[in-house]
């Protein structure tokens, strides 16, 4: 009976994940810690994004963390990381952090981006530089690290913070 | 003494050390970095694909086109596909694909987007796209190919034996999933998109 039971399941399961059983599983995975951009206890960044305002929002709740410095490159610094905007409706992401060997990248899509509310957009942003300060997804839709816009969060919350700190509270 | 320098030792020294120092760059391996997108919108389900693409067809994979980057510096690994049944839209013959991601010849990088594997030529998928103004129709990085056995792609050519992933996507397209960020596609978005796939078609 329990045979019997376990193999209907298994049959319903199949049925229901059969279009699907390629692909990635929707929702988020806890992930590894990302590179990261910052050089030392700094991350300088330069922006050419058009949503400069919500940049300077995501910047601030990252600085109130207080272990790595997030600001805004001058003359005189080599930015670690470029914040630009580009316009795909073709692509599904509103943001997407890139490493390279050179500066690394934010990309902010205005395609999604001019439809979110503000607290959406600082959200877009604030998670792009949570990967920039190492923090990797998390399958949370409280945090912010959270894979996809479907999250709940525009700040760093508990499951956040609690990365931020394993990963900088030691850092000298 | 007086050191006496030859210009033109001292230029040619200069041009072998530049010369080496680029062949010695184009022998390095590739890196690999991961680049980490938020996503607006989900393509996890048969449904959520139908509701986002322009096209879903079953193509297979000729050969890898190109890797280049476009004008908003994004990197992209483009394939020629012949198109074998068309489930949605209008794309038909040979026409070029873009996967994100590739491996950056210059950074002597190869750069992962997403979860979505890379198609393999040789190889038959079912593929769900938006047609782009760049020249291709483009299978975004949550997106995974469904690829088909050799098997199903033969018995996809007979229609008594109806092939059952080919009829699970065709339920799902009776049934699209409508998502809250779902925007209109650049296709949707002008009156006649036949220029765009024209442009995608590979001669």
């Amino acid at each position: 009976m329990r045979a019997a039971g376990a193999a209907v399941l298994l049959c319903g399961g199949l049925v229901v994940l059969s279009p699907g059983t390629a692909w990635a599983i929707d929702g988020c995975q806890d992930e590894q810690n990302t590179a990261g951009s910052v050089d030392g206890r700094e991350l300088a960044y330069e922006s050419a994004t058009s949503f400069g305002a919500q940049l300077d929002q995501a910047r601030d709740a990252w600085n109130a963390l207080g272990r790595i410095r997030v600001r805004r490159d001058d003359a005189l610094t080599f930015a670690d990381l470029k914040v630009s905007d580009v316009d795909r409706g073709s692509v599904t992401w509103s943001g997407l952090w890139s490493p390279s060997t050179g500066t690394d990248q934010i990309y902010l899509n205005k395609y999604y981006l001019r439809k979110y509310n503000e607290n959406q957009r600082r959200g877009v942003i604030s998670h792009e530089l949570g990967h920039a300060l190492r923090l990797g997804h998390v399958n949370d839709r409280e945090a912010l690290l959270h894979c996809s816009d479907a999250r709940t969060a525009y700040t760093p919350q508990f499951h956040d913070k609690e990365m931020y700190r394993s990963i900088w509270e030691d850092k000298k | 003494m007086k050191l006496a320098i030859n210009p033109k030792m001292t230029v040619g020294i200069g041009t072998t050390a530049v010369l080496m120092g680029a062949v010695a760059w184009f022998t390095l391996p590739y890196g690999t970095s991961y680049a980490h997108p938020t996503y607006a919108v989900s393509l996890s389900t048969a449904e959520q694909a139908a509701g986002w693409a322009d096209d879903i067809f079953v193509a297979t994979v000729k050969d890898q086109a190109s890797v280049e980057r476009t004008s908003d510096d994004l990197l992209w690994t483009t394939y020629d596909v012949d198109v074998k049944e068309t489930l949605k839209g209008k794309v038909n013959s040979t026409v070029r694909v873009a996967q994100e991601g590739g491996d950056d010849p210059v950074a002597r990088e190869r750069v992962m987007v997403g979860d979505s594997p890379s198609l393999v030529p040789g190889k038959t998928y079912i593929l769900a796209t938006r047609v782009t103004s760049d020249g291709w129709h483009h299978a975004p990085s949550n997106f995974t190919p469904v690829e088909l056995s050799a098997a199903d792609a033969k018995s996809r050519m007979s229609e008594a034996s109806g092939d059952p992933t080919l009829q699970d996507w065709k339920a799902a397209l009776r049934h699209p999933a409508v998502q809250t960020n779902l925007q209109p596609s650049e296709a949707a978005a002008i009156s006649d998109s036949s220029a765009l796939y024209s442009k995608a078609q590979v001669d």
